[in-house]
């Protein structure tokens, strides 16, 4: 009961925020005077035009800015702010003892976004994270790229280039997603060397699929394939930090049709990630390579009738043949299936999602349940709750669960 | 591309041919013989129509739906539905009351889009294929290729009445004398008796504008656009079209009125954008 009155109380004190990946990006809304539901369910949940849109560089569907951002009225930008306050408890079941709880407030955390047209063809896309936690101020290049955009030049975007700074393709990335902005999904952040633990191994990489990597790529939509057919194929340094192609390089194809049954949307893909890690042993200098491949095939399907019931899913393989000093290979399967709802439009929301991983060498099982809800106060502003209960397991050896419950709230400017 | 281009250019150029041809010069006399289309056009080039249903496709589907009945996979989660275009029924025209639109007021609602609506502003796609969707859109409904829709009445605009306070005045009598106020408030905030009990004819809820605020205006962006609702009303919406029971001179008068509600900075701004968009 006291834990329930807690709750209550995190509730109340919503105008408090969900901190973490970028979201929602106001500054769309502001230069084409429409609103943020074009291009989203409810931020940051994107709809199928907005998938569009960002397939076509962050541009309106089927056009091809002219009007380069210094002859504009106004310079495009926009910010986000989402803090979120959140009360997280963990369990050991073996030794049935509670490790600890807390209350953390997760600082504030402004994204900061311009994006814009430089001429003909040539845009580019920036977003700035600004961070003040402990009386402390940081800023971040998460993306910054230059593209040039509709290279076939038919008005299509079905071919578009870009070079910089940038996030890959993956079609439920947790800044697409209504979900947690603190929880991506479990399986795009697996790093066996996270897991390995040894703090001596010093990669070239700190590596997620998810995270923003400097490199280039081709991407767009192909419309005559169906109801569309997404893409995306580029090259990377491998890493989400590391800008020297010579240390690392890697490869990432992804693909993503949409087909509309009864004017809903349906869409599958996959993706393929494949590569070089650069790998050091900082006490003994050993160096070798691990080669990373990641792939995955993903769903999403709404309801045919209503087109209010989102159902969504993706399973994903990770092998790694390198990942220590004496070449131990690592397996990784595991993925996630959710259910998004339109209770109210643009007002009311729910979802609930399911993921879960699997190490095979470990045999390290993480099962995660989040569940939150999301009402539109006002129309930039987003009250969110989120509860999060993730159990990680080796049989045996360790058996931890974790419950996180937050409140926020999601502004745009 | 250069091709079709020269199609659409074409096939424009040849309807307003057609247009100046049936067009009488009425002065600006209230209740005269308006330009008039007489019939319809006819059925646009295969290519057009199929770089209409391309472009359409991309990027009118996903509210609108591949057949054009307002239900694509986006719309379930619009307050505001997007447009059945079978029923050929549609708000912005320049023509009367329950009449189709022109060509051009699809293509003006393609490239302004609606403000602060879902629909955006596609004026950054090609001309041509803004012209192409046109065209394919209009293939969603029969009533375009009907004869007896036509002739199609082009609004005339009369004498355009600058805002004085002699205009101001009487349009706030006829604010107030056509009940106006019973949807949009008595101080044009959007906020009358009958404002939540609304719906357009496709039985969507629907909410009167808030005459105050300027980003609530969907179309008009200038008084011109005002009068010219006043004029035509806005078909499928409870919004009726005064030309009939309102002169020219009244009309102009009640517009004059209704766009000085908005915020005294920003209607100063609209002016002055007016009269830079002039001098350019």
């Amino acid at each position: 009961m006291k834990g329930f009155r807690y709750a209550t109380l995190l509730v109340a004190l919503a105008p408090v925020f969900a901190a973490g990946n970028a979201t929602a990006i106001p500054l769309f809304a502001h230069k084409y005077h429409t609103t943020c539901f074009t291009c989203h369910t409810t931020p940051p949940l994107l709809n199928e035009f907005g998938r569009r849109f960002q397939a076509n560089g962050y541009q309106i569907p089927g056009t091809n800015e002219r009007i380069a951002l210094w002859d504009q009225p106004m310079f495009a930008f926009g910010a986000v702010a989402q803090p979120l306050v959140a009360r997280t408890s963990t369990w050991d079941n073996l030794g049935d003892s509670s490790l600890g709880s807390s209350t953390d407030f997760t600082g504030i955390e402004v994204g900061l976004f311009s994006s814009g047209s430089l001429g003909p063809h040539w845009s580019y896309f920036a977003a700035v994270p600004v961070a003040i936690s402990d009386g402390q101020t940081s800023i971040d290049i998460e993306t910054a790229n230059i593209m040039y955009t509709d290279v076939l030049n038919d008005g299509t975007g079905s071919v578009n280039l870009r070079l910089g700074k940038f996030r890959f393709y993956l079609p439920f990335m947790a800044n697409t997603m209504l979900a947690n902005p603190n929880i991506d999904p479990v399986v795009y952040g697996y790093d066996p060397f996270a897991i390995t633990g040894n703090p001596r191994l010093v990669t070239a990489n700190d590596f997620s699929i998810a995270e923003p990597t400097f490199g280039a790529s081709a991407f767009g939509m192909i419309p005559g394939i169906a109801d569309g057919l997404r893409w995306e194929a580029g090259i990377t340094g491998g890493n989400n930090s590391d800008i020297d192609l010579s240390q690392a390089k890697a490869f990432f194809f992804a693909l993503d049709q949409t087909v509309f049954v009864n004017e809903a949307p349906v869409r599958f893909g996959g993706f393929y990630y494949t590569g070089d890690q650069n790998v050091t042993d900082t006490s003994t200098l050993a160096s070798w390579t691990n080669h990373p491949n990641r792939y995955g095939v993903d769903a999403e399907l709404y309801d045919p009738w209503m087109k209010r019931l989102d159902f969504f899913g993706e399973y994903t393989w990770a092998k790694d043949d390198n990942v220590d000093t004496v070449g131990t290979a690592y397996n990784m399967s595991g993925g996630f299936a959710g259910l998004n709802v339109i209770v109210l439009p643009q007002l009311l929301y729910v979802y609930g999602r399911y993921d879960f991983q699997h190490i095979k060498e470990t045999n390290d099982q993480t099962n995660q349940i989040d569940m939150g809800i999301q009402y539109n106060l006002l129309p930039n502003v987003f009250l969110t709750g989120i509860y999060t209960i993730t159990n990680d397991k080796i049989p045996s050896v360790k058996d931890i669960t974790s419950t996180n419950f937050g409140a926020g709230v999601r502004f745009g400017f | 591309m250069f091709l079709q281009t020269l199609t659409v250019a074409a096939a424009i150029g040849l309807s307003g041919l057609a247009l100046s041809v049936q067009t009488q010069d009425n002065g600006t006399q209230s209740n005269s013989t308006p330009t008039q289309i007489l019939a319809p056009e006819g059925p646009a080039p295969a290519d057009v129509l199929a770089r209409g249903k391309e472009m359409y496709g991309i990027s009118c589907a996903p509210c609108h739906g591949l057949n054009g009945k307002g239900d694509g996979p986006i719309a379930a989660n619009l307050q505001i539905k997007p447009r059945d275009f079978t029923r050929g029924i549609y708000m912005n025209r320049s023509t009367a009351s329950g009449e189709l639109p022109t060509d051009y007021d699809i293509y003006h609602t393609i490239t302004r889009g609606l403000h602060d609506t879902p629909m955006p502003s596609f004026a950054q796609m090609r001309p041509e294929d803004r012209w192409a969707i046109v065209q394919y859109v209009k293939t969603f409904s029969p009533r375009f290729e009907d004869s007896t829709e036509y002739p199609l009445d082009i609004l005339d605009v009369g004498n355009q009445i600058l805002p004085s306070p002699q205009s101001l005045a009487r349009g706030r009598q006829l604010y107030l004398e056509m009940q106006c106020a019973n949807c949009h408030g008595i101080n044009g905030e959007g906020n009358g008796p009958a404002a939540n009990t609304l719906s357009d004819d496709f039985g969507n809820p629907i909410h009167p504008t808030d005459l105050t605020n300027y980003s609530d205006f969907k179309f008009a962006r200038n008084v011109l656009d005002v009068f010219r609702i006043f004029s035509t009303g806005l078909n499928g919406t409870p919004m009726p079209s005064f030309q009939q029971s309102l002169s020219d001179t009244d009309r102009w008068n009640l517009a004059n009125y209704v766009w000085s509600l908005q915020d005294v900075n920003q209607y100063m701004d609209n002016q002055i954008d007016s009269n830079f968009a002039k001098r350019k």
